[in-house]
């Protein structure tokens, strides 16, 4: 009967991940019949398949035609950066939720995307590269991002070592977070006002600049980070009992919790550098998946939450594009102004809980 | 070192540099069950967080099965100690049987599936502690005994040598408590050692193969309760005065309103007399009682309430001055109670009592279907108040409302 029942929702939940990922290379300001995508990507998919049997495909697909680039290289990066990028915000939301036994916090909540501000900040309106790449790179800025973000991680981590209480910790989190804040602010006033913009820009999160390279490092990255997240189901169990009694129930409560932030700054490193900090995605799915799956089972709400952060963070992607005719919005606008409302009304239904 | 079971040595603990507990020695063998007891505030937690390694002392060992318990990895401490803490548990949508499979972890670990075994062991605790009936509820959906249950039987899934409970009663109704009292004892007959801190010391007596007694973070007195749990020792973990304690029943009793002439006399005997002491004390009504035994119920009782009860000197019938007082403060009462005392050879003098009150023109009010002498019949005790207060009030009786 629990079996089946989490079947259908997994089996559900990969549909729909699968049909938001081909809405995903459907829509976008330049319309393409679907049946000439269909073709592009049945053209990749079958290409190098038929090549290793030495055939021939029968149709032969224009590689330099708009709508081929415009597929190939544009909607499918960036799609499949949002599914793999929400997964792994959720996946670090979800984590954290639990580690700090409350149900509102993210995977920002340790200061990682403030972290990765500060050092974007530094590059974008200070100019200060620490010899990376070439200015306004957008190369120099995916990886001073990424210092940013591991800087704040490392320094939790080694607060978390030594720090007993969560909630102390939690704190510190925050004042890390308003520390490169306030930093960032300073910088923001000193600089140019282009210079602002494209910051404010990149604040705002997004999935469009994805390279394939970029998709590649990223599911590299994710893709065992997310397995590694899977094997601490069952820890994460114990602590759904609260420390101490996760604690006399054999677990080290201080390993644990090291590994989650491990993880979860690991994942949320990754998508930060690449898109930016993308909101939302990972303090509301989790709730999105505890009310699908109706258990607080780790075993089964990680997957699920996997699963449905890449479907609605895909599905935003696409709103973004389209909602105001030739403009693309900030993917956090849409995450927020959508998900909001339907996270108050589905938690009015039943209470919010961990 | 040290046999089987838990053995703390000389051990101080507390927070930030500061001993809450101070010198705990205690030998804590399989088959016993031990109670903890102490007022607020006296290290019954601390020392509980000791003995389950959530707490490192400042000084001193525990040891367990021989092994010195705070060295043991955390997996190990869990094959070996099973804890029910104060703390409470929301783990959200969890059902009853995941939440005592969690206490499977120690023996699986965190990656290893389940096995036929886990789940067999996890129903075998839940049955043993009376909850095989609520396997597929929702955690949170259950009423606090029923939760304290399965917190239970999740530690039993540990298959623990040792299991510690910090106040497991509280918040529990009487059937509960009953229940899980029964179960702490079937464990210890199964050599389990069981640890378990009360505040309940009249429990204490009835369950506990030893007692240790903790006051102000020390060991005030430990051994079997038959010989701890003395009025002294009772008082003192109450801190009340020593006079306040049933010592046979190892509970208090609240002060009685004093009064130099009562106006309020209850005859009564063989505990009868008891539930009208409490009732009358609760309305601030003052009250002397008699003629009783020495060790009748009503006598401990009254006595520990700091009422006059007037009491023959040995366990044959009143001797004349005593019959005499008792009349005496039938004069200068108002009302006399016939509390329902039995009609048997041995106590003709009560019924003396209560005739020589109707002839004297009190007001006698009965507890019994058939009275003895004219009386008020009340049908209800709690009724007695308003029969007291309202009718035919009396100015002093009236003022202590």
């Amino acid at each position: 009967m629990r079996r089946l029942f989490y079947g259908g929702v997994f089996a559900a939940l990969i549909v729909l991940l699968a049909l938001s990922i081909l809405l995903g290379l459907v829509v976008g300001p330049i319309y393409i019949p679907p049946t000439k995508i269909a073709e592009i990507v049945l053209s990749q998919v079958a290409t190098p398949i038929a090549h290793v049997f030495g055939a021939r495909l029968p149709i032969r697909i224009d590689n330099e035609s708009t709508s081929y680039i415009i597929v190939t290289q544009i909607r499918e990066p960036r799609t499949l950066a949002a599914a793999i990028g929400g997964a792994a915000l959720a996946i670090a939301g979800l984590l954290f939720q639990i580690l700090f036994r409350n149900p509102i916090v993210g995977p920002y909540v340790l200061g990682v995307s403030s972290g990765a501000a500060l050092m974007v900040g530094a590059a974008i309106l200070m100019g200060v590269t620490l010899g990376i790449g070439p200015l306004y790179s957008p190369h120099t800025i995916v990886v001073m991002a990424f210092i940013g973000a591991l800087i704040v991680s490392s320094l939790m981590l080694s607060a978390a070592a030594v720090v007993r209480s969560p909630v102390t910790l939690l704190v510190m989190g925050l004042m890390v977070g308003y520390l490169c804040s306030s930093v960032t602010t300073i910088m923001i006033t000193l600089a140019q006002k282009q210079q602002v913009k494209a910051f404010i820009m990149w604040s705002f999160g997004s999935f469009a600049g994805y390279e394939w390279s970029d998709v590649v490092i990223s599911y590299e990255v994710l893709v065992p980070t997310i397995v590694a997240a899977l094997a601490l189901a069952r820890p994460l169990n114990l602590m759904l009992l609260g420390e101490d009694y996760a604690s006399t129930m054999g677990l080290d409560v201080r390993k644990l919790r090291l590994a989650v932030i491990g993880v979860s700054s690991a994942l949320t490193a990754t998508v930060t550098a690449f898109a930016g900090p993308v909101g939302f995605i990972g303090v509301a799915v989790p709730h999105l998946a505890r009310i699908v799956t109706r258990t607080s089972d780790s075993a089964i709400l990680i997957p699920a939450t996997a699963l449905l952060g890449g479907i609605v963070t895909v599905l935003c992607d696409v709103a973004s594009r389209i909602l105001i005719p030739s403009i693309a919005l900030p993917i956090s606008a849409v995450t927020s102004l959508f998900g909001a409302p339907l996270i108050i009304a589905l938690l009015l239904r039943r209470r919010a809980r961990l | 070192m040290k046999g089987p079971g838990l053995h703390a040595v000389h051990v101080y603990a507390g927070y930030r540099g500061r001993a809450v507990v101070k010198d705990f020695s205690a030998d804590m063998r399989p088959g016993e069950v031990v109670c903890i007891v102490g007022p607020n505030g006296a290290g019954k937690t601390t020392i509980l967080r000791v003995l389950t390694a959530l707490l490192k002392p400042m000084e001193g060992v525990v040891y367990i099965d021989g092994f010195r318990l705070h060295d043991l990895s955390a997996r190990e401490r869990g094959r070996r100690i099973g804890a029910v803490l104060t703390e409470r548990v929301d783990p959200g949508a969890l059902r009853v049987i995941d939440v005592v499979l969690l206490g499977r972890y120690p023996h699986r670990g965190p990656i290893a599936r389940y096995r036929e075994e886990d789940y067999e062991i996890a129903e075998r605790a839940l049955k043993l502690v009376g909850a095989n009936h609520l396997r597929d509820r929702l955690f949170h959906e259950l009423s606090d005994g029923e939760k304290q249950k399965v917190l239970i039987a999740r530690a039993l899934a540990q298959e623990p040598r040792v299991l510690v409970l910090d106040e497991p009663l509280t918040f529990l109704d009487a059937k509960h408590r009953v229940e899980i009292a029964l179960l702490l004892r079937r464990l210890a007959s199964q050599g389990v050692t069981v640890v378990v801190s009360l505040h309940e010391i009249e429990l204490a007596c009835r369950v506990c193969d030893r007692v240790i007694v903790l006051k102000d973070g020390e060991v005030f007195a430990q051994g079997a309760p038959e010989e701890v749990l003395n009025a002294f020792t009772i008082s003192q973990v109450y801190g009340v005065p020593v006079e306040r304690v049933v010592e046979p029943f190892a509970s208090i009793e609240m002060q009685a309103p004093r009064s130099g002439r009562p106006e309020v006399f209850v005859v009564s005997s063989f505990g009868y007399g008891t539930p009208v002491y409490r009732l009358l004390a609760r309305a601030g009504i003052a009250f002397a009682t008699g003629i009783l035994y020495p060790n009748d119920v009503d006598a401990l009782v009254a006595n520990a309430m700091g009422v006059e009860a007037v009491t023959c000197r040995d366990m044959l019938s009143p001797d004349s001055d005593i019959v005499e007082r008792a009349m005496a403060l039938i004069d200068a009462a108002r009302f006399v109670i016939d509390s329902g005392f039995p009609v048997v050879p041995g106590l003709e003098h009560n019924l003396d009592l209560l005739r020589y009150a109707a002839s004297a023109g009190k007001t006698v009010v009965c507890l019994r279907d058939k009275p003895i002498v004219e009386c008020r019949t009340v049908s209800r005790i709690s009724a007695l108040i308003d029969v007291l207060k309202y009718e035919n009030p009396s100015p002093s009786i009236v003022d202590a409302r």
